[in-house]
């Protein structure tokens, strides 16, 4: 009988019930101790990102850095900071015509916004940018680019005190000075 | 110039009178001999004090740029019940004309709002199906099409004008003076 099987047919007795060492779950060795969180995260990302926004009219300004904030959070970046700068100031003289006698004098003040983004993927960034642009309002400036630890210390006013403690520290290391402290 | 002294004085122990600067310039300071001990251990205290003064510096060192704009004008402020002023009398019908501009106007800023998210939301949805499809076509223009582009930041723009150039319009001449306080 078995004979005249494999004669007649070359198929194998297949087997499709699941064993029960099929059916224990397959644990890698990462997952054995800790759960395994998947980054859920496809594309690649820009670092921080600041969007300045200046203009020399403030009211549109301010409404406009709520403007980009929201729309940020529609996008799901991560919004780091919201926060203004001092502004930059200008006196303008304006000469009587063929004449250097002063017409008015005008003081403008160019008022100054950032709102800074992280976790921005980049692939959304330029959707972001052309909806920021088409609700750009009048008279207003804005630059996108990445962050530098020069615009952070922008904000700040700079300690000198601080600057020449740390120049001393620094100092100390000059091989001229160390040769004046006596032990080398 | 302690090894050379040193050595001399093995060489020719009774020979030799070696005072400390050797050539005896007039405008060489009299260098007083240290212990090196001392020394090392005077060096050690003076770079602990200084990295102690920096660190308490830098606790208490950020201190932002004030944002005029932002503080309250001490000297206005006082004087702030002198300048109230009440609120002028509407006609009616002005005030009808004005409630139903209103109503028109946030109803067109909610259709505009609502265009928008419609629109991001399908840009969003289209990105993705597109960036899917591509994966499955060709991995290396998917690759290529994920990156961050270089060029796209920094990224300057300027808002739309109150009105286009005004035809034969002379300039007046004047001068721009920078005034913006600086803190260096």
């Amino acid at each position: 009988m078995s004979l005249l099987k494999s004669l007649t047919s070359n198929t194998v007795q297949k087997r499709l019930f699941a064993s029960l060492r099929d059916k224990a779950p397959k644990i890698t060795p990462q997952e054995l101790y800790e759960p395994v969180f998947e980054d859920s995260k496809v594309y690649p990302e820009y670092s921080t990102i600041n969007v300045r926004l200046q203009s020399y009219n403030f009211v549109p300004l301010e409404k406009y850095e709520g403007y980009v904030h929201r729309i940020a959070k529609k996008f799901k970046f991560e919004i780091v900071d919201c926060y203004a700068v001092a502004a930059q100031t200008q006196n303008i003289q304006t000469y009587k015509p063929n004449s250097t006698v002063v017409d008015s004098e005008i003081e403008l003040s160019k008022y100054d916004r950032t709102v800074r983004i992280s976790q921005v993927p980049s692939i959304r960034l330029p959707l972001f940018i052309s909806l920021i642009q088409t609700h750009a309002p009048i008279g207003i400036e804005i630059t996108v680019k990445e962050h530098e630890k020069v615009d952070e210390d922008n904000r700040y006013i700079p300690d000198l005190m601080l600057k020449e403690k740390q120049l001393e520290l620094k100092a100390l290391d000059d091989p001229a000075i160390r040769r004046n402290l006596g032990w080398e | 110039m302690l090894k050379l002294v040193s050595h001399l004085n093995s060489a020719f122990s009774r020979n030799l009178h070696i005072s400390a600067p050797l050539s005896g310039s007039v405008f060489m300071k009299r260098q007083k001999k240290v212990d090196p001990e001392v020394a090392k251990v005077r060096e050690a205290r003076k770079r602990k004090k200084l990295e102690r003064e920096i660190r308490d510096m830098q606790k208490h060192s950020k201190k932002s740029k004030p944002v005029e704009e932002l503080t309250i004008d001490v000297r206005r402020a006082k004087n702030l019940p002198e300048r109230i002023r009440e609120m002028p009398v509407i006609s009616e019908e002005k005030a009808e004309e004005r409630a139903l501009i209103l109503k028109e106007y946030s109803k067109f800023a909610h259709q505009q709002r609502l265009a928008d998210e419609k629109w991001l939301k399908e840009s969003i949805k289209r990105q993705n199906a597109a960036l899917k499809e591509l994966k499955r076509v060709s991995p290396d223009l998917y690759n290529a099409a994920i990156q961050l582009d270089q060029n796209l930041l920094p990224f300057h723009f300027k808002g739309p004008s109150l009105t286009p150039p005004i035809k034969g319009y002379v300039s007046p001449d004047g001068e721009y003076v920078d005034t913006t306080k600086s803190w260096t």
